[in-house]
């Protein structure tokens, strides 16, 4: 879309003024295989894997 | 700008520059449209549509037996196409339609090439062979087993089989993606960031590939589990199916979001009023919304509190944060956009004089507004832990997701290809009168329908049940009377929405396959049957950035959205604590 003109905008456009100092945030957000990385990981670690720790610890039913 | 969302970054230079036999320069946006991302595209959008046309007859089916008055189906039917229902809709119209999002916000929106359009063309067509089996094996009644396929129930090898081809292929077309982004980099086509509608699809991408792994980690077991060679369990199954089952929805959203962004621009030049916000919105998701999975898991019995709260509280909501900020964002745009281009009466004028005739446009707004008021609100309350337990297994979970991912991701869905279909395909839109109601008629209907089954669930009425009145069995259930009143009104508000999409379709399919050619450079002779955005073109218009738009009062200056975002939040707060009102009256202690 067309850069709003407001509220000022923090990103810089890069389109204008390329040898500006691009900002941390937009250099991580351009780089879609961290994020992908970043993605997998947090998924696999809190929802996969503790998922999988707490089935595996549970104590079998004593069934009758 | 000439691109359509031409956010931080895209060039229009590279797109005239280098206009080779493999590219055709798309006369109305000036991008470059390499000749596989248009074909590649096209397969999918009408592969998408033949699952939506399966899918909805058996909507139908099931719609006409859950109407207790009209109970069409037998049992045996009832399931076998409801698995037809879930399988079409959710997973193959669905993932069909987003893989031809991510062909067109990559090469496209890049103006890059395809990387490689065998490995493309091997992808879709494993897609195609998967859906294939499937549809076999589930007509044929050898896999009556629900989309959700929960172990210990069991189909025939053959059903899980397809379902891995599919996935595999749609991993296939991510893969091309995501080395689409590699190439167009590479090669220059862009500079700077890639733009926000790619971002979005980017998000889209990322959430498929966590989908997909998961997937595979679950069906290549059960597919052996199915022949005898393996054991599964039932827990981890749920666990890991979860994790692909819900993430696939969370794909529908990011692709949704973009194609809320790309509307936006489409249909009245709507502007990006902060770029940060709406990308750290996508990064939210890509970092947090896959762990809510946990939600389809909260009266499992396999895990502890701790694991449940943290995925679906704490920093889930990190998520929600991210659909409210687009919730938020897409709207203020549209207001930016039309302010700056003078509509600045009161505090709605600019919606008074929106395009509402333009089927892109309300499509958008039917999607934001259903998919934030009903979906978000309904699907934020079932996933608090406490509430679940008396919204689980009831009707109160479809009509959630069927405003979520019918009147949200659909509609979405809907609306663009309205605009796919003459800039794509270059046809003009047939019976476009009926295409203008086209939204109407199917957004009001699901409404209707979501919230009437929203209602009867609260009342107990179970999900995937074949007969609520549970004639013939050992015990008598007694529902209050009212609910019968209430799926009547379900019925008809399905059988309006039915209607709407039985209109797409019709007007999709004649436009594309026999629809009369839109010569290039003469759209504004077709006014009759085409949407006025691909006439108007308001994104090429850059509107005068150092008048400030004027603001009628104290609300800044989108007082529009700042209203309508507070009528948002008034009715999320209510909704929300009605339903702890409506647990503590379950809890009889004493
Ligand atoms: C066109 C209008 C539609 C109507 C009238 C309709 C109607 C229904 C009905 C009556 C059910 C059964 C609910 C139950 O018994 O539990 C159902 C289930 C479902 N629908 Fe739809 N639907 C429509 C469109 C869609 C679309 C477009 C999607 C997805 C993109 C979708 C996804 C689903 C899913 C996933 C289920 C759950 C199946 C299951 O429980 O196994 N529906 N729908
Ligand atoms: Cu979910």
């Amino acid at each position: 879309m067309a850069d709003a003109p407001v509220p000022p905008n923090d990103t810089p456009s890069p389109g204008s003024s390329p040898p500006e100092e691009i900002p941390w945030g937009q250099r991580f957000f351009d780089r879609p295989f961290l994020l992908l990385f970043l993605g997998i990981l947090i998924m696999a670690v809190f929802f996969t894997g503790w998922g999988l720790w707490e089935i595996s610890s549970l104590p079998p039913a004593p069934l009758p | 700008m000439n691109a359509p969302d031409a956010g931080p970054g895209t060039t229009t230079e590279s797109a005239t520059g280098r206009i080779a036999g493999l590219f055709r320069t798309c006369p109305t946006t000036g991008l470059a449209v390499h000749r596989s991302a248009d074909r590649l595209i096209k397969a999918h959008a009408v592969a998408a549509t033949v699952a939506l046309l399966v899918g909805g007859i058996a909507a139908l089916l099931v719609l006409l037996t859950r109407w207790q008055a009209i109970h069409l189906l037998d049992p045996v039917w009832f399931y076998r196409i409801l698995t037809v229902h879930g399988m079409n809709m959710l997973i193959f119209f669905i993932i069909f339609f987003e893989m031809a999002v991510l062909m067109f916000a990559g090469p496209v929106l890049l103006n890059s090439r395809v990387p490689a359009p065998k490995v493309a063309w091997s992808g879709f067509g494993l897609m195609v062979l998967g859906a294939l089996l499937v549809e076999w094996t589930m007509w044929t009644g050898q896999a009556d087993v629900l989309f959700t396929s929960y172990v210990p129930l069991r189909a025939t090898p053959n059903f899980y089989l397809g379902i891995i081809l599919f996935a595999v292929g749609a991993l296939v077309t991510t893969g091309v993606f995501f080395a689409s982004l590699v190439v167009a980099k590479r090669e220059r086509t862009y500079e700077g960031s890639v733009p926000l509608v790619t971002f979005g699809a980017i998000t889209a991408g990322i959430i498929a590939v966590i989908t997909l792994l998961h997937g595979a980690a679950i069906y290549i077991p059960t597919w052996l589990w199915s022949m005898d060679l393996m054991p599964v369990d039932p827990q981890i199954y749920r666990l890991v199916w979860w994790a692909l089952g819900h993430s696939s929805q969370q794909i529908n959203v990011a692709a949704m979001v973009s194609i809320w962004y790309l509307l936006a621009t489409l249909t009245v030049g709507g502007v990006v009023v902060n770029q940060k916000i709406s990308r750290t919105a996508f990064v939210l998701y890509i970092l947090f919304i896959s762990m809510a999975s946990a939600h389809h898991l909260l009266v499992d019995p396999g895990f502890g509190a701790a694991w449940k709260v943290w995925n679906t509280s704490y920093f889930m909501y990190m998520a929600v944060l991210a659909s409210m900020l687009h919730g938020f964002t897409v709207p203020a745009g549209v207001e930016m956009g039309m302010r700056l281009r003078g509509y600045t009466q009161g505090f709605f004028g600019w919606l008074r004089r929106a395009p509402w005739g333009d089927p892109g446009f309300s499509s958008l707004v039917f999607s934001v507004v259903v998919f934030g008021f009903v979906g978000g609100i309904t699907g934020v309350t079932f996933g608090t832990e406490q509430i679940n337990i008396i919204a689980h297994n009831t009707l109160r979970i479809p009509g959630h997701f069927h405003a979520t991912v019918v009147s949200g991701t659909a509609m979405a869905f809907m609306g663009v290809t309205y605009y796919v279909i003459p800039l794509i395909f270059r046809k003009q839109i047939a019976f476009y009168p009926l295409a203008k109601i086209q939204p109407y008629l199917f957004s009001i209907g699901m409404l209707i329908f979501s919230l009437a089954m929203t209602f009867a669930g609260t009342f107990g009425i179970p999900r995937r049940h074949w007969d609520i009145s549970f004639s013939g069995a050992p015990f008598d259930v007694q529902y209050s009377p009212a609910v019968d009143i209430i799926i009547a009104v379900m019925a008809i508000g399905g059988l309006m929405g039915i209607v709407g999409g039985a209109i797409y379709i019709v007007v999709t399919v004649w436009s594309v396959f026999f629809g009369k050619p839109l010569p290039a450079g003469e759209e504004a002779k077709y006014a009759h049957s085409i949407p006025p955005g691909i006439i108007n073109r308001p994104w090429l218009e850059i509107p005068d950035t150092d008048e400030e738009p004027e603001a009628p009062g104290k609300l800044g200056q989108l007082p529009g959205t700042a209203i309508l975002v507070g009528i948002f939040f008034v009715a999320f707060v209510t909704y929300y604590f009605a339903n702890w009102a409506l647990l503590s009256f379950v809890w009889e202690v004493g």
